[in-house]
């Protein structure tokens, strides 16, 4: 896997992380911003203090008797005061013991409250610009290329590998072997789902990749598909009533069904230990030979498309070191 | 509208949960879609290639819990792919970057014949992701999941870029470092 691909992979990632990254994020407080407005105050304090004591060190004019007023106050020496009583004498802080003389305090007629940063403006409430951004300069990168997709080849060229589980390891496409049990064939090729075609009441469409494999493997596997159910051309859930009655009418007639849920969890949880079910998908899913598949009884009632499992998982195709297939059990629906 | 109410719309196979769900969530998904591709047009395709892709993937998915990173992810996919399809120099020379990040994280290869399929890279993926604080793992997914510019990101949180691109890179190689002790092969 190189690293384009593994861009794609994080889609793999847990919604709820996805989720939470796209929250605000709080926003920090600048301390710094806090002291540097009380310093300038107390600049502004001292400046003008210094001012004041000029004019009132001067001498008297000759014949002009003026009484000398109080000192000016001094903020550079004289400690900063943990109250400041109001024009009628009521106390502003108030009786807070807790406050220390070196507290920033609110100087009369002085505001040193902090602005607060700027609203966050990010790529989610950014408006689309009307025109272009400007091109940047930079030399010219080379083409993405991909692979080629190898074309998937009859089964018995390739000779199949043990992992030492008493699996075999695929051979071209997803061929799962178990011990004294006819293969079973999950994927063929490379052809990815695409669920945007529904199905008449009565008919049944298998996808390329499932005809494909028919051809070339015929009676010698079984086949593991997933159906989509249809009624009157509208998909029907996988775990709905409609999809557990058509479960059992097919187990009737000996086909091994299974309903999967595939749950997503939280990865933190909840309040009461238990991880959230974050969202639930159903499949209908069967193993069946090529016999039933070709002489498939569909239902009047309902349509069918049906196609192989690791199809509609995205799983690719095996090569020679693709991964073994695993199967992670079923429940057969007995009729 | 709640998400379990849009989400209900779908599952009726009523063609207005279609459109609540672009008065919700339209402007932030074509804004991601526009990160990515940086074309309005193409943007606003991709935007209504998100609808359609909900439309048929639900059912069987019924995302009540996270309806918006749900849709998203099928815009960052389809926004990904638009890109990768267009001639763009400037374009490619972004996803270059990303993918040469990327690159940083996989392990070494080995001759094992084995390899991850989704389910076992995702645990490890979402594994490794629990193991960071929430910051560097939001600092993580805006950059390798939103896609967003470094600048963006350094700004979102308050932060330098250059903290940022050290938190990145550290991540990256803790991410090498717990797919290679988890023993896992990409």
């Amino acid at each position: 896997m190189r690293g384009n691909e593994f861009l794609d992979k994080m889609d793999l990632i847990d919604l709820s992380y996805v989720e939470a990254a796209d929250a605000a994020p709080k926003k920090k407080k600048n301390v710094w911003a806090k002291w540097g407005a009380t310093a300038a105050c107390l600049c502004l304090v001292a400046a003008g203090a210094f001012m004041t004591q000029d004019v009132w060190n001067a001498p008297d004019p000759p014949g002009i008797p003026v009484s000398a007023p109080d000192p000016a106050p001094d903020p550079l020496h004289d400690p900063i005061p943990d109250r400041f009583p109001d024009p009628d004498g009521t106390t502003q802080q108030g009786d807070d013991p807790t406050l220390r003389p070196e507290d920033p305090v609110n100087m009369p007629g002085i505001d040193i409250s902090v602005t607060p940063p700027p609203e966050y403006n990010g790529p989610f409430s950014a408006i689309v610009p009307a025109s272009e951004p400007p091109e940047p300069t930079m030399e010219p990168m080379p083409e993405l290329t991909t692979e080629p997709v190898p074309e998937p080849t009859p089964a018995e060229t390739h000779a199949p590998m043990h992992n030492g589980n008493g699996f075999v390891i695929a051979g071209p496409n997803n061929v799962t072997e178990f011990p004294n049990v006819t293969p079973m064939i999950s994927g063929y090729g490379a052809a990815s789902y695409r669920g945007d075609m529904a199905v008449n009441n009565g008919g049944s469409v298998f996808s390329d990749s499932l005809r494909a494999a028919m051809d070339a493997y015929g009676d010698s596997v079984k086949y593991r598909v997933l159906v989509e159910l249809f009624h009157d051309g509208v998909m029907l859930s996988g775990g709905g009533e409609a999809a557990w009655q058509e479960a059992r009418r097919l187990s009737a007639l000996g086909y091994i069904t299974a309903l999967e849920t595939v749950e997503t969890f939280s990865v933190e949880p909840n309040e009461n230990g238990e991880h959230t079910v974050l969202s639930a998908s159903y499949y209908f899913t069967l193993h069946a030979t090529y016999e039933q598949l070709k002489n498939f009884p569909a239902s009047g009632e309902l349509g069918y498309s049906i196609m192989l499992y690791d199809e509609y998982f995205g799983i690719p195709s095996a090569g020679p070191d693709n991964v073994i297939f695993h199967i992670n059990g079923f429940a057969q629906i007995d009729g | 509208m709640d998400d379990d109410r849009i989400v209900e719309l779908y599952l009726l196979r009523d063609e207005t949960a279609i459109r609540r769900t672009a008065e919700k969530y339209g402007s932030r998904l074509r804004a991601l879609a526009y990160g990515i591709v940086n074309d309005a047009q193409t943007a606003e395709e991709c935007e209504n290639d998100t609808y359609m892709e909900a439309w048929n993937s639900i059912p069987p998915s019924e995302p009540k819990s996270y309806l918006y990173a749900f849709l998203a992810r099928i815009t960052r996919h389809i926004s990904l792919n638009r890109c990768r399809s267009r001639s763009r120099l400037k374009r490619s020379a972004w996803l270059c970057e990303l993918s040469a990040e990327m690159e940083q994280c996989i392990p070494a290869p080995d001759d094992v014949d084995c390899r991850l399929d989704d389910i076992a890279l995702s645990r490890a993926l979402n594994g490794f992701l629990g193991t960071l604080d929430s910051e560097k793992r939001n600092i993580f997914l805006r950059r390798y999941w939103y896609l967003d510019p470094v600048a963006d990101i350094a700004k979102r949180f308050s932060l330098s870029e250059s903290k940022v691109k050290t938190t990145l890179f550290r991540c990256r190689l803790r991410l090498r470092k717990y797919l290679e002790k988890e023993g896992y092969i990409l």
